[in-house]
């Protein structure tokens, strides 16, 4: 009988004690979890997306089920850094697990700047960069939708923090790759993707756009094999550590995942359909690397074999 | 280790016990789920979802319409009154006996109930189609409270009153108001508030559950009568949790305003924090 599996897994500077992580705006500060999820057991929670000053958000509708997924238009709605570094991480401080601080701007001195404040909290583990924010001062020109955006905020943000850097891709790009090369280049330790899929939902009977907003970001198992597909791309072109995401729902989700090349998760969507999924797909990962006969996680990460049919015999 | 105290909520699989056909797409679900039962109130929601499910994938958010406490037969049991209107509440409605759902809860922010209401003053219960839903479970409450509950219940159609009979049975006061005059009054539920309103009754609160604009009507003729009010708000949700900020509704904050979450800060709201679009 084998030991139980080993999950710990090293992205670049960061130490994770298992590969699931919680994705940003899918479990709020934490704490919401806590009836149910120990939040000690996890790799890693990555906090609602923080901004310079609160953000109250868009007006409703901000949500609408779409097949196998869902389409959100939030707003970013969020506390603001300040209030986050004051109140929420104090409240998850005496959990031990890595608390990632998902962090954005509208300015590259705005991402500078909350960048900045956010690595004064204590206890922080790494920032996340969402790039999938609009450029004011570009004429809104998505940061992570242009190789010279992605590479004036990330290297900016690289200046004035010490933590690990975590880059978050939307995937609304032409050349994901091209993007992510650009990431590393100007500094990112990590790459996280992918962040949602543009997305619109429509009201027949009144023939109006359901969410406020008009667009939003869809999510959920409806987008794994587009997210699987990119996150094979980044993992075969570049020698960067990534964290995969996009409809997880279970353990063989996140072995797949691992499977393309990366080296931990992040679950979002399966949060709100039980808000206990993180845990019962860690345990789910241990239980599936026993059943393999897979001593340690880290032998799954890029272990693909190929395409198409194998020519072994299985009997 | 646990330094905040958290809620008591509970993640069930629940076996049903009925599910009955109220005729017109209406079901009236019975779901054994005693720990729900123990610590669940009225104006309180439960996440009901299909295990496995990806479409629909979503929980869904339903009142709790009624608790049914245990006996020598049966674990104490909760009741779902919905109306089939999509692909969550198709499956809902075929669901046979024996069969299992999972139910989170009990959440949000239950009705409260005026303690030191003048002796057999009135309470309101306003109801718009299935938002009667969350008012069975509300009805031994006022009772217990010496308050004399009444039901203005609007819908389309005398056969979309369903559980009328229940209500009256009860002891509460009901009276009809439809869209077509098959049964009350002819027009909308509001017309029934506004004579209540202006009668020489001694009104102490008003409940309402409905479609967005009766409340946003309630709301206004109860702001203009100064009765304080109870308004049950729906949305769609994501988590039912307060995680997603999906269900929102804009709310006074001082001289400005917020967008307060359905599930946790409400679904009840009173009429004067609701800042009505």
């Amino acid at each position: 009988m084998s030991a139980t599996p080993r999950l710990e897994v090293q992205l670049g500077p960061l130490k994770l004690k298992n590969p699931v992580i919680t994705a940003s705006g899918t479990f709020g500060y934490g704490t919401e979890f806590l009836p149910f999820v120990d939040l000690a057991r996890l790799g890693g929670i990555c906090v609602k997306g923080l901004s310079l000053a609160p953000r109250k958000g868009n007006a409703p509708p901000r949500t609408f089920e779409t097949p196998a997924g869902m389409i959100n238009a939030i707003g970013l709605a969020n506390v603001g850094v300040e209030e986050f570094v004051r109140s929420k991480l104090p409240a998850l401080r005496p959990y031990n697990t890595a608390i990632i601080a998902n962090v954005f701007g509208e300015t590259v001195e705005e991402y500078v700047e909350v960048a900045r404040i956010a690595s004064t909290g204590e206890g922080l583990s790494a920032l996340e960069l969402n790039i999938s924010c609009p450029n004011t001062e570009r004429g809104g020109m998505v940061f992570g939708c242009d190789p010279e955006g992605t590479r004036r905020v990330v290297s900016a943000v690289r200046k004035v923090t010490a933590l690990p850097l975590i880059v978050k891709l939307t995937p609304n790009v032409t050349d994901i790759v091209s993007i992510a090369r650009v990431a590393v280049d100007s500094g990112a330790d990590i790459l996280s993707l992918v962040n949602t899929f543009l997305g619109i939902a429509v009201d027949l009977p009144r023939r109006r756009l359901v969410l406020a907003n008009g667009v939003g970001g869809v999510s959920g198992p409806a987008i794994k094999p587009q997210a699987l597909y990119l996150v094979h791309r980044v993992c075969r072109e570049l020698q960067v550590p990534v964290i995969g995401m996009g409809g997880i729902m279970n353990a063989t989700d996140a072995l797949e995942f691992m499977l393309v090349g990366a080296r931990a998760v992040q679950i979002g969507t399966a949060n709100f359909i039980d808000p206990a999924s993180s845990v019962k797909i860690l345990d789910g990962l241990s239980a599936a690397l026993e059943r393999m006969g897979v001593e340690d996680i880290n032998e799954m990460v890029g272990a693909l074999r190929g395409a198409g049919p194998s020519q072994e015999f299985s009997t | 280790m646990n330094p905040t105290s958290p809620p008591r909520l509970h993640d069930l699989s629940a076996r049903v016990s009925e599910n009955r056909d109220l005729g017109a797409a209406h079901f009236l679900l019975t779901l054994e789920a005693e720990p729900i039962v123990a610590s669940a109130a009225p104006g309180q929601f439960v996440m009901l979802r299909f295990a496995g499910s990806l479409d629909p994938l979503l929980p869904r958010p339903m009142s709790i319409s009624d608790v049914i406490p245990s006996d020598a037969m049966h674990p104490g049991r909760i009741q779902i009154l919905h109306k089939v209107v999509g692909k969550g509440t198709d499956r809902l409605a075929a669901l046979r006996p024996g069969e299992h759902l999972q139910v989170l809860g009990p959440l949000g922010k239950p009705f409260s109930i005026p303690s030191s209401a003048a002796p057999a003053s009135v309470a309101v219960m306003v109801a718009g189609g299935i938002g009667v839903a969350i008012f069975p479970f509300l009805v031994p409450a006022l009772l217990g409270a010496g308050l004399k509950p009444l039901l203005l219940f609007g819908s389309r159609s005398s056969q979309e009153l369903v559980r009328k009979d229940w209500f009256a049975g009860q002891g509460v006061e009901v009276r009809a108001a439809t869209e077509d005059g098959s049964e009350g009054t002819k027009g909308l539920v509001t017309t029934l508030l506004r004579e209540t309103l202006s009668s020489p009754r001694e009104v102490a609160i008003v409940y309402a559950c409905g479609p967005h604009a009766m409340l946003k009507a309630v709301g206004g003729l109860v702001m203009a009568s100064g009765v304080s009010s109870q308004l049950s708000l729906e949305s769609y949700m994501g988590c039912g949790i307060g995680a997603c900020l999906g269900c929102v509704v804009k709310v006074r904050r001082e001289s400005d305003f917020a967008y307060a979450r359905i599930c946790v800060d409400g679904p009840t709201f009173a009429a004067s924090e609701v800042l009505w679009e």
